[in-house]
């Protein structure tokens, strides 16, 4: 890290100050330049983010929707922190590209450099422009991807970005935030194809947020980094706290005035060191303009100790001269990723680094054996015990002079790889529902699966049964073949190829009526799911020519001729392929046929006779009041005198008050028809007179024929009253 | 602001990476596009050096801060200017306040001495240094011997254009920035030809 250039003297003293203000930010900040306030939202609870509807040519499968959820939630999932991003979902928002609107903070990939931030060959990957008030309050923030000059994967495509990674690091940037000087970080500045380990925060961007955006107390450690040759005081060191288990735990950039705070910490023990910002990551990354000074080398500072809340002076933190001796190259690939449990090999460029220099990691459970030194690289390999906690730790080289060299947070331990074995169902409905068991090995608590544009989460709407076992359910998803990939906290992932496939299965719930005539011309009403144009029906395995989509869940058939028999195989197939079967049945009858019913309504008290018109009634048929006209379901059977096979006399049912649905069904066959509201129960007149209601035939001894004969002549035609029932009509 | 310009711009430290990162293939998890100083200039319109003359912020065509700088040119190693080149970078802070900031986009201070390696312009007529801070580099006359090379955000500091070599670069107070020179011209003739042969046999 640390390096004998006076070079870097003269680049402390000579960097270009926009701001010298007395500003000393936790992590890095970005910062007004007319004022130096630190920018921030000033409604953190509700940031909305708008995912743009065209999402990534790379990923025409829409899989960028849950990498950039899941880079939302990377953000949103820190406890104690104010800091929300709100997924916007409204269709019309989500077609708007106009980024530069204050009103929308897009993500968006810029797939032809519309921005206009993309000239080719700029080699910039995203960007985000914050634009705020000179206040520091945040305005506006987009982040746009450059479509136009890179590839961008959700599945470790060779050559390609990874979404989640790079939009996490942006999120970061919308947030308010700069650059961090750690190279494992996720505003680590820089990115390589096929890099996920920035999809999950480092403790630098959660005590950013605990900084900017705190829910609650948290403490803070102060002091001054000055030079131990002169007493001078360093300007932009970067002062870091490693927690009691040797982790990478916090850090500051110190002020104009060589002072820092480190914000954000809970209770604890922190050792603090002061190192140059100048390896991989130095002051040209920020953009604060703030004075960074590297004339110095790596050096530890004192242990302190924090309660709950509450500042910490530590006086000064003096720090070393320079020295010929750094670690980490922007050239290198960071993190470098310890499985725990196995051992590793890396190599890192650097400076000084000799045969006598000794390496090693500030987590000192985490064992490093070097392979070769060679001055301006250095081979080794890292091993992690089994029991390694996640996160990120220092490297430590030391030459033969006694001279340090601290690389901030160069190592980050994670999980071994989540495997995705098998997925006990292999097909479900679009519709959701349906209960998977994911087999395989390395899950850990908090693994979040994705499958399509949704993302389940362990506690939430999954369950990480055991290190092989995941349990969820799904929910509606547009119908494909998806890739379940499972996700570990740290952002590893493991992936099951096309493990799981939504399509459109249509499902029968009542078919009715369960039969007809022989001789066809039945209307039947099936009632289920997932019901699409195109969507077939077939009975006893011939194909039904006349088929009305009401909606997703309602066909009407007018059946084809049968024989008579059955019960046959009754199949609805959608276009998918998928099929639902029921049943239905042919007899040599006619089906009954209603015309008509008087009088139309009756008290609810029950027993006012009602004459029923129609034709083909026999001595099977049954008449329901209150049943229903679709599904023959529910309803109330009264007795019935049969007049004639065109007139039924019956004596109305109590029922409560209202229009109902009246069924004639033949009880041997199952044979029916129904019409629709066609029969109103009404509350007994209050006052006692009159007696029913208008329609009502005149009082008198019951006189079925009569009563048949006093029929008006409304003849309501089926079709009529089917066309009433399709209100709902909308096709999908 | 993510960039993906990892650049190795050492000559004989490259080389030895380079056989490196061979050997350790297998062991690196991901594969990271070397950009050697030749990739930084061939990557560029304009490689040019001299003092950042003014500097005006104005809104762009998004009704967002842009800013045009005016490069009062020593050299143009490529591209072809003369005296000056105005170009203009997105960003920047309005009079009144209100400001954009494209994290990672280098500052450029008036007065400063920076050598440039410029994009072409996007279609919004904006440019960017190539890979943000690291085609930023600042010139640093030391009263006291020859000027000096400063890096930004890589490592050209330890590149020593004379020699090739790279070991105990890091003790030395300066660099020769005439040498660097001659690098750059070097570079400029071999992109010369290259695209006078190019044109040749496309034609
Ligand atoms: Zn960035």
């Amino acid at each position: 890290m640390t390096s004998a250039r006076r070079l870097g003297l003269f680049a402390g003293a000579l960097v270009a100050c926009a701001a010298m203000l007395g500003v000393a930010f936790a992590h890095v900040r970005l910062t007004s330049s007319s004022t130096g306030s630190g920018l921030k939202w000033n409604s953190p609870g509700k940031i909305g983010i708008t995912i743009n509807s065209t999402g990534s040519d790379d990923a025409p499968d829409g899989s960028h929707v849950a990498a950039l959820r899941n880079a939302i939630a990377a953000w949103n999932d820190v406890p104690n922190s104010k800091a929300t991003l709100v997924e916007k979902t409204d269709p019309d928002e989500m077609a708007r590209t106009d980024w530069e609107s204050d009103g929308v903070h897009l993500i968006w990939f810029d797939e032809d450099d519309d921005s206009g931030y993309f000239p080719l060959g700029s080699g910039v990957v995203a960007i985000t422009p914050v634009w705020f008030q000179s206040d520091g309050e945040i305005v506006d923030a987009d982040v746009l991807f450059n479509g136009y000059g890179f590839d961008f994967t959700t599945e470790d495509v060779g050559g390609a970005f990874d979404i989640q990674d790079v939009a996490t690091h942006e999120l970061g940037h919308l947030l308010g935030f700069d650059h961090s000087g750690w190279a494992g970080a996720t505003m680590y500045p820089y990115v390589s194809p096929a890099v996920i380990e920035h999809r999950s925060l480092s403790e630098d961007e959660v005590h950013a947020l605990h900084h900017v955006y705190p829910v609650g107390g948290f403490a803070s450690i102060t002091g001054t980094v000055r030079r131990t040759s002169d007493s001078t005081r360093v300007l932009g060191a970067h002062v870091v706290a490693r927690d009691a288990n040797g982790r990478t735990a916090a850090s500051a950039l110190s002020n104009s005035n060589g002072d820092f705070t480190l914000r954000g910490l809970s209770a604890g023990d922190w050792t603090l060191y002061a190192t140059p910002l100048d390896y991989p990551v130095s002051g040209w990354n920020l953009s604060s303009g703030q004075t960074v000074q590297t004339d110095f080398q790596s050096t530890l500072g004192p242990t302190v100790t924090t309660q709950a809340s509450g500042a910490v002076d530590v006086g000064n933190l003096y720090v070393g001269a320079n020295a010929v001796l750094s670690l980490g190259r922007n050239n290198d690939h960071f993190p470098l990723r310890i499985v725990r449990g196995t051992t590793d090999a890396y190599f890192l460029r650097g400076a000084g680094l000799d045969s006598l220099c000794t390496l090693e990691c500030s987590d000192p459970s985490i064992t490093i054996q070097v392979v070769s030194w060679m001055n301006t690289l250095v081979a080794f390999d890292v091993t992690a015990p089994l029991g390694a906690e996640r996160g990120h730790a220092d490297l430590i080289v030391t030459n033969s002079l006694g001279d340090v060299s601290i690389l901030p947070a160069a190592l980050e331990v994670t999980p071994p790889d989540p495997v995705v074995t098998s997925v006990s169902v292999a097909l479900g409905s679009d519709l959701g529902g349906t209960t998977l068991t994911l087999d395989g090995a390395n899950f850990e608590p908090g693994a979040r699966v994705v499958v399509g544009e949704h993302v389940y989460v362990d506690g939430v709407d999954a369950t990480v049964v055991d290190d092989s076992t995941i349990t969820l359910t799904t929910t509606a998803t547009v119908p494909g073949l998806y890739d379940v990939v499972v996700l570990d906290p740290s952002g590893v992932e493991g992936r099951l190829d096309d493990g799981f496939e939504f399509a459109a299965i249509p499902t029968i719930a009542t078919v009715f009526p369960s039969a007809g005539s022989d001789l066809g011309g039945t209307p039947v009403t099936i009632r289920g799911a997932s019901f699409e144009v195109g969507t077939l029906v077939r009975i006893d395995g011939v194909t039904q020519t006349n088929v009305t989509l009401v909606d997703s869940d309602e066909l009407v058939v007018i059946t084809e001729p049968g024989s008579a028999g059955g019960p046959y195989t009754l199949e609805v197939e959608n276009t998918s392929g998928h099929v639902a079967t029921s049943v239905f049945a042919y007899a040599a009858t006619p089906d009954p046929m209603l015309v008509g019913v008087a009088p139309a309504s009756a008290s609810t008290a029950g027993g006012d006779p009602v004459t029923i018109s129609g034709a083909n009634f026999g001595v099977d048929t049954e008449v329901w009041f209150g049943a229903d006209a679709a599904t023959g379901a529910g309803g109330v059977s009264v007795d019935v005198t049969l007049v004639d096979a065109n007139t039924l006399v019956v004596r109305a049912p109590a029922h409560a008050a209202g229009l109902v649905d009246l069924v004639v069904r033949d009880g041997a066959t199952g044979q029916a028809t129904a019409l629709a509201g066609a029969f109103e129960f009404a509350e007994p007149e209050p006052s006692g007179g009159g007696g029913g209601c208008a329609t009502v035939t005149p009082h008198g001894p019951f006189e079925p024929r009569s009563a048949a004969e006093g029929l008006a002549p409304l003849v309501l035609a089926f079709a009529l009253v089917r066309l009433a029932r399709s209100r709902r009509f909308a096709l999908r | 602001m993510r960039t993906f310009l990892p650049i190795a711009l050492v000559g004989a430290l490259f080389l030895v990476v380079a056989g490196l990162g061979a050997a350790f293939r297998d062991v690196s998890a991901s594969t990271v596009e070397k950009l050697d100083l030749a990739g930084l200039f061939d990557r560029s319109e304009h490689v040019v050096h001299g003092r950042i003359a003014k500097t005006s912020v104005r809104l762009g065509a998004h009704g967002r801060p842009e800013t045009t700088v005016e490069l009062e040119l020593t050299t143009a190693f490529w591209g072809g200017a003369q005296t000056s080149l105005v170009f203009t970078l997105p960003g920047g802070a309005l009079s009144d306040g209100r400001e954009m900031v494209i994290p990672g986009l280098p500052k450029l201070a008036v007065g400063e001495e920076v050598l440039l390696f410029l994009s072409r312009e996007s279609k919004r007529g904006l440019r960017l240094p190539i890979g943000l801070a690291q085609g930023k580099f600042q010139i640093v006359r030391d009263e006291h011997g020859p000027a000096v090379l400063v890096r930004g955000a890589s490592e050209l500091e330890v590149l020593d254009p004379a020699t090739k070599k790279s070991e105990k670069l890091e003790t030395r107070a300066t660099l020769d920035w005439q040498a660097t020179v001659r690098e750059l011209e070097r570079l400029a003739n071999v992109r010369r030809e290259r695209e006078a042969r190019e044109k040749a046999e496309s034609k």
